[in-house]
């Protein structure tokens, strides 16, 4: 028992040392003040394996530790995504601690599935159909990452109707963005047994964050040509089930690559983003609606998202939460072409994008510290939204940002050369638009090698 | 022996027993940290289903607690419609090409209110619980609407199951209602604004076993059914 004691002793003092070293923010307009329950929880970084397997216990054992972090790492604890999870996480006794586990049994849709919705017959699950997880914890980083790909590829987010419809037709579900990998298999959706006994098509994460390169799906790559509003789109018109005309113009607005993801009635369409580098992002959501203060911040994250979508009828086990936040920080973007700017123009472009871009894309992954909506001038709607709003914005992390277009956190801008174009229709980030053509294809060229 | 720990004891004895005396008439549960802290009182209202000798004794070992609320719509019991009553929007596909099910049928895409509750504690079997009434209240405690709790189910091992109200001799319940949702529109211009962008809580009054005691929901919004709830 003494390592364990020694272990928490040793991490509770680097969390100590973390929250009175962090470097002061340059342009962290308007966020919470850092409180002493902030600096309690702060774990310094770099997050390796073996820092993140310390605090594996503490996240699934200690209700007030995680509770701590919560608080902690909500930017702007006024917005209806802090309030409800202020009020219903981590309370003893009460609130969605009082929720029953679930351990969803799932069945992956390949081509008998489809076939057999196809053909109309009602389907059900694979006799074999067994609970994704059996309820043995994972000692290993390599364990809990596994576990967390089970999560990523079958936990349902919800019941999908529209998926369903989707795969109903080739013509449809290719249109919309729903494919087969190499292996034969749908991902981002799962056949599922409902929390009521039925059998129904699901949504995973992978819906929106496994992307396909010559058939071959690539785990933690947004899927820029999902249509999710078209999705849902076609089956109110193919069915003609009723939808309120304004929700409809608001889904045809979405486009591929896009979502609405709040559950108000601001219309703030997100783009979908790549998960790359997350283990280093010091926010996450594009107005970052939650400071990553810790890894528990993004378990928390996971764990009130898998129960929030699923209704707040059930909350997965905390096991689940924490392998899907270990998945996500393992996941890694295809290899570069070149590894650094071979040439000349590339190496001009490094050196633009430090005088003209480094103040905000300042960190590993060229994202950085929160900046005031007001003054990156794009889309307001988001960060002022009653939803997740901060009133501020991330700055985009750019890893691979040469494949990550449409631009912007709402997508609007379709490549690169507009984002830099000062006569571009969409407002805002006009930030090295002034810049000569010449200065500006240089940037491009440093930026195609990130 | 020493008489001063009996003396101790005895006085004990009797403080418990005025406190479980009070708690049977009297039971407040401390409210949400978010919502202005107004007593809520448990008031013993036995019912005729629920006699209040057994009952009552087995109330006051049992806690509810509310465990979440989602408020979006009500569902009619039964979504599936039939395709043929349906008139297709303009420019939809002809219903031959309509093939939703293997009924011919398609579901009007619904998201059903509900309420869980958990209650901890181990009851006499036979007694029960149901939900006696909801009272929907703003951020500052302001009534503004009552909805109805229906379709009980409780969980068992991996999933809900219709459930008649009784309980067993298992150490926690966890049940989950259907419930109805106020007129929003009228809802709507009688607050002057969305009530999409607010917060609400549920004040319910849950009997069991004859005695009825009031919890406080957490927190929640009116989920826009047709977003994306990430």
């Amino acid at each position: 028992m003494i390592r364990p004691l020694y272990i928490c002793a040793f991490t509770a003092l680097a969390a100590c040392t973390a929250g009175g070293s962090e470097v002061a923010p340059t342009k962290h307009v308007g966020a919470v003040a850092p409180s002493p329950e902030h600096a309690s929880v702060s774990l310094a970084k770099p997050w390796t394996d073996e820092v993140l397997a310390a605090e594996t216990e503490r996240y699934l054992t200690d209700a007030a530790f995680r509770r701590r972090v919560l608080e902690a790492s909500l930017t702007n604890p006024k917005n209806v995504y802090a309030l409800t999870r202020l009020s219903g996480y981590g309370l003893e006794g009460r609130g969605w601690e009082m929720l029953p586990e679930w351990i969803p049994t799932t069945t992956a849709i390949d081509d008998d599935y489809v076939a057999a919705l196809r053909s109309g017959v009602p389907v059900a699950l694979a006799n074999d159909a067994k609970p994704l997880w059996d309820g043995t914890k994972p000692t290993t980083m390599s364990e809990w990452v596994t576990l967390g790909k089970k999560v990523f590829d079958e936990y349902p987010l919800r019941s999908e109707i529209f998926a369903e419809h989707a795969l109903r037709s080739d013509e449809r579900s290719e249109r919309i963005g729903l494919r087969q990998d190499e292996n034969g298999i749908w991902p981002g959706v799962v056949a599922f047994k409902t929390l009521d006994g039925g059998s129904e098509v699901g949504i995973t994460c992978a819906l929106c964050h496994v992307a396909f390169e010559d058939g071959v799906g690539i785990a933690g790559q947004a899927r820029r040509d999902l249509d999710y509003g078209e999705m849902r789109l076609a089956y109110y018109r193919d069915t003609g089930a009723e939808l309120a005309e304004d929700v409809r113009a608001r889904m045809s607005r979405w486009g591929p690559g896009r979502a609405d993801i709040t559950q108000d009635d601001d219309e703030d369409p997100v783009a979908i983003v790549d998960l790359w580098g997350v283990r280093d992002h010091e926010y996450l959501t594009q107005s970052g609606t939650i400071h990553q203060v810790h890894p528990a911040a993004l378990a928390i994250r996971q764990e009130t998202q898998l129960l929030h979508a699923n209704q707040e009828r059930v909350r997965p086990p905390r096991e689940l939460a924490w392998a899907l936040a270990l998945y996500v920080y393992s996941l890694t973007p295809p290899a570069k072409a070149q590894e650094a700017p071979q040439s000349a123009e590339a190496q001009r472009g490094q050196v633009l994008f430090a005088e003209h871009c480094e103040h905000c894309h300042r960190d590993k992954n060229y994202g950085g510290l929160l900046v005031a909506a007001a003054s990156v001038g794009t889309d307001p709607a988001l960060a002022n939204g009653s939803a997740r709003g901060t009133s501020l914005y991330r700055p985009t992390p750019l890893t691979r940002v040469s494949a990550a277009a449409p631009y912007l956190h709402d997508g609007t801008v379709q490549s690169l050369e507009s984002l830099l174009d000062a006569k571009r229709s969409v407002p805002g980030h006009l930030y090295g638009s002034e810049l000569p053509k010449a200065d500006r294809r240089a940037l491009i060229a440093f930026m195609e090698t990130l | 022996m020493n008489r001063f720990p009996h003396a101790v004891a005895i006085c004990l004895l009797l403080a418990s027993c005025a406190t479980s005396e009070e708690a049977k008439s009297r039971e407040v549960i401390e409210p949400t940290p978010d919502v202005p802290a107004e007593p809520v009182v448990a008031t013993p209202t036995p019912t005729p289903a629920s006699p209040p000798d057994a009952g009552a004794a087995v109330a006051t070992a049992l806690t509810p607690a509310i465990a979440s609320v989602q408020m979006a719509q009500d569902c009619p019991k039964k979504t599936v419609k039939k395709e043929k009553a349906k008139r297709p929007m303009p420019g939809a596909p002809s219903r031959s090409r309509i093939r939703p099910d293997g009924n011919g049928n398609f579901n009007q895409p619904c998201t059903q209110s509900s309420i869980q509750i958990s209650v901890s504690g181990v009851a006499t079997p036979g007694s029960t619980m149901a939900i006696k009434g909801m009272r929907l209240l703003t951020p500052d405690g302001k009534q503004v609407a009552t909805v109805q709790a229906r379709m009980p189910t409780l969980w068992k091992e991996s999933g809900y199951v219709n459930w008649d109200g009784v309980l067993t001799s298992d150490a926690e319940h966890k049940a989950s209602y259907h419930i109805s949702v106020p007129d929003w529109a009228a809802l709507e211009k009688t607050m002057g604004k969305s009530t999409y962008n607010m917060m609400f809580v549920l004040d319910v009054d849950v009997e069991i076993g004859g005695t009825v005691t009031t919890v406080r929901s957490p927190s929640f919004e009116r989920t826009q059914p047709m977003m994306i709830r990430t």
